[in-house]
């Protein structure tokens, strides 16, 4: 009964990985054993050396070992890569990007994750930096009186299960139909706030059931809204395009799927769990249990990770119409003075058309803890942005900095147009708690001007801007690379936290 | 700055009421491993799910008020682990129940599929009261381990938070 990890587990000798730099920020993990592609992690020298420390150090879960099983999957195209702000996940790392052809490849849940199409919205408000800090109490408590967050709270749209079988398809439509926000927003979310090859008929009632109270609520954990303004521009042109200037309102609003996204992936965990030992896939770690693309169990849960996706759209127009509402309330504005920047998601399996080797071809990208990143001219970026790019959010720490930067077509043929997404954590959650008391955060902050409100003071401690890796150093590497380039830099004003 | 090694496990100090080391947590960056251990199988995916309820509430609070079913299966016993814990995560964004007490059934099994069932104790989630921790969102397959040890059966699960 206790064998251990029995069937097709086939284990790996990772003492023969080696770090080789490339370039100034990029480094190789060449192919050994049964990699089918090299690894490759964008950094620089001192968060290289970090994940090489966790490698020789014998540490449990590492993302160097993570990035080196995702390289063994069968039909993963041109490289396991991993953003600069990588660290150790479960399967795939966070920071993880794996592109799977058409023919001999896999789907992975832990190439998704279980917060399906986690990602940030981000809106721009009519006002600038002083207009809210004359305000900045009073609209903190609205924000915070106003957005369902934290562990057990209710949305305020109550649904039967037809009608989460037409927001499953729906995404944000579905919101926007039902009065949260305006048709406008739509257009600035990816996937016009829709994605094609969504099935209700994948989704277990228990995952709808586990939705009805659930939509337009923030969660927990690193989940949160803050209101932010723009602090520095760095790209005057693509400033100008995004429409942004020094001073500029925003509001950032970082959650996912809930527990709709958590039930699809616990779901689809067991389905792959047998369709790799049905299809005697080897795989070396358990996480990473996937289906042949093409088979039954792989177009299901792509069907059904295409609902997640939806769900989040919906979930995050909810939010965004409530954080609207508060402004106009707040500051006597109308509705379309507080518009929809642009909205990503961060974790998620989409087909998309690249280049390999000269010829276009069809995969899927798992994108895991990365966001998307089209360069100029993507017919997938909204047209007022095409010629800059994609905008690529980047959310930093409580309390530090977050980003906007753009795709590149640098990006696209190194990452299939992928990025970072946050600044990567470098403590775990026990020691942060350890480290750090939520009420000297709270402190600290205040002191910079940053009003903090939380439902939770766990989290506080457990999201100490301490505990992650530097949001500026993470960018830097990127825009340096050319991956993705820096428009502007946000600070914050108010953080409301599950 | 410079990272500690993180291989040695982070204890968790345990209740007078509990016997010591029944279960603690263990150090990942991002989310976390629980670790629990019993005299039998049954017993130790049932301090795994206190292990699970103490990371998302203060479990000495809840109070065992209403009483609930869980039935779950797995290709594996490994696997029957998660799929217990996700099972419980199931019932209780269902029910809004969070649980203190779980009592597992024999697990069987046949050629396929590793069955078990047990009955579980709790109340309704109150902020108030229960000094509201962490959401887990699932239970996942990596660091997933159930082990004879000596006498007892140690496992081990990561749950994403």
């Amino acid at each position: 009964m206790y064998n251990g990890m029995r069937g097709n587990y086939m284990s790996i000798d990772y003492s023969q990985i080696k770090l080789v730099k490339k370039d100034e920020f990029r480094w190789e993990i060449p192919v050994f054993g049964p990699m089918l592609v090299p690894g490759v992690i964008y950094g620089d020298e001192d968060l290289i050396n970090e994940l090489e420390k966790d490698l020789k150090g014998g540490k449990e879960w590492n993302a160097l070992v993570q990035i080196v099983n995702v390289a063994c999957l069968p039909g993963i195209e041109k490289a396991s890569l991993a953003m600069a702000d990588v660290h150790p996940g479960y399967g795939f790392c966070i920071g993880g990007v794996g592109a799977f052809n058409m023919d001999d490849g896999v789907v992975s849940v832990a190439g998704v994750g279980f917060d399906i199409n986690c990602g940030v919205r981000c809106l721009k408000v009519n006002l600038k930096k002083d207009d809210v800090v004359k305000h900045q109490q009073k609209l903190a408590d609205m924000l915070y009186k106003n957005i369902p967050a934290g562990l057990g709270s209710k949305g305020k749209l109550k649904l039967s299960t037809k009608e989460i079988d037409d927001l499953l398809v729906a995404g944000a439509r579905f919101a926007i139909d039902r009065g949260y926000g305006l048709e406008g927003d739509l257009e600035y979310i990816e996937e016009n706030g829709s994605i094609a090859g969504a099935d209700p008929a994948t989704v277990s009632p228990t995952a709808k059931q586990r939705q009805f109270s659930e939509m337009g609520t923030l969660g927990s954990g690193n989940h949160y809204l803050e209101v932010q303004y723009v602090d520095k521009v760095f790209d005057d042109k693509a400033a100008s395009v995004f429409g942004f200037e020094t001073g500029d309102v925003v509001v950032s609003v970082h959650c996912g799927s809930r527990a709709l996204g958590h039930q699809i992936g616990t779901d689809y965990l067991s389905v792959l769990e047998r369709a790799s030992k049905k299809y005697d896939i080897p795989i070396r770690e358990r996480e990473l249990v996937c289906a042949p693309i093409g088979s039954p169990e792989a177009t299901r849960y792509i069907k059904a990770v295409n609902c997640g996706i939806n769900c989040a759209f919906a979930n995050r127009q909810m939010l965004a119409h409530l954080t609207r509402k508060t402004f106009c309330s707040t500051f006597n504005l109308k509705p379309a003075e507080v518009s929809t920047f642009y909205e990503i998601g961060h974790n998620t399996l989409k087909t998309e058309e690249h280049a390999v080797d000269g010829e276009r071809k069809k995969l899927i990208v798992h994108r895991k803890g990365s966001t998307r990143a089209f360069g100029p001219g993507s017919k997938r970026v909204p047209e007022r942005y095409r010629c800059v790019g994609q905008p690529v959010l980047v959310g930093g720490t409580m309390g530090t900095s977050s980003f906007i930067l753009h795709g590149t077509e640098e990006g696209m043929r190194q990452t299939w147009g992928s990025a970072i997404h946050g600044a990567g954590r470098m403590l775990s959650r026990q020691q942060a708690k350890k480290r750090w008391r939520a009420t000297e955060i709270i402190e600290e902050l205040n002191k910079k001007g940053i009003i903090v409100r939380g439902h939770g003071y766990k989290g506080i401690a457990e999201e100490a801007p301490g505990a992650y890796k530097d949001v500026v150093q993470v960018v830097d590497v990127m825009h340096n690379a050319g991956i993705a380039r820096k428009v502007v830099q946000m600070k914050p004003l108010i953080v409301i936290k599950g | 700055m410079a990272l500690k090694k993180t291989v040695s496990a982070e204890v968790v100090p345990p209740e007078a009421r509990r016997e010591p080391m029944s279960y603690r947590y263990r150090d990942h960056q991002a989310d976390i491993v629980i670790e629990a251990r019993g005299s039998t199988v049954e017993d130790a995916f049932q301090e795994a799910a206190r292990a699970m309820y103490d990371l998302m509430v203060d479990i000495d609070a809840v109070q065992a008020r209403k009483t609930e079913e869980i039935e779950c299966e797995a290709a594996s016993i490994e696997s029957l682990l998660p799929a217990w814990l996700n099972a419980l995560l199931s019932k209780t964004g269902l029910t809004g129940l969070v649980f203190s007490e779980f009592k597992a059934q024999t697990i069987t099994n046949d050629e396929q599929t590793y069955y078990l069932k047990a009955k579980v104790r709790g109340e309704k989630l109150n902020s108030a009261r229960h000094n509201v921790k962490t959401e887990v969102k699932a239970a996942t397959y990596a660091a997933l381990k159930v082990e004879k040890c000596n006498a007892s059966v140690f496992v081990q699960c990561l749950v994403d938070v």
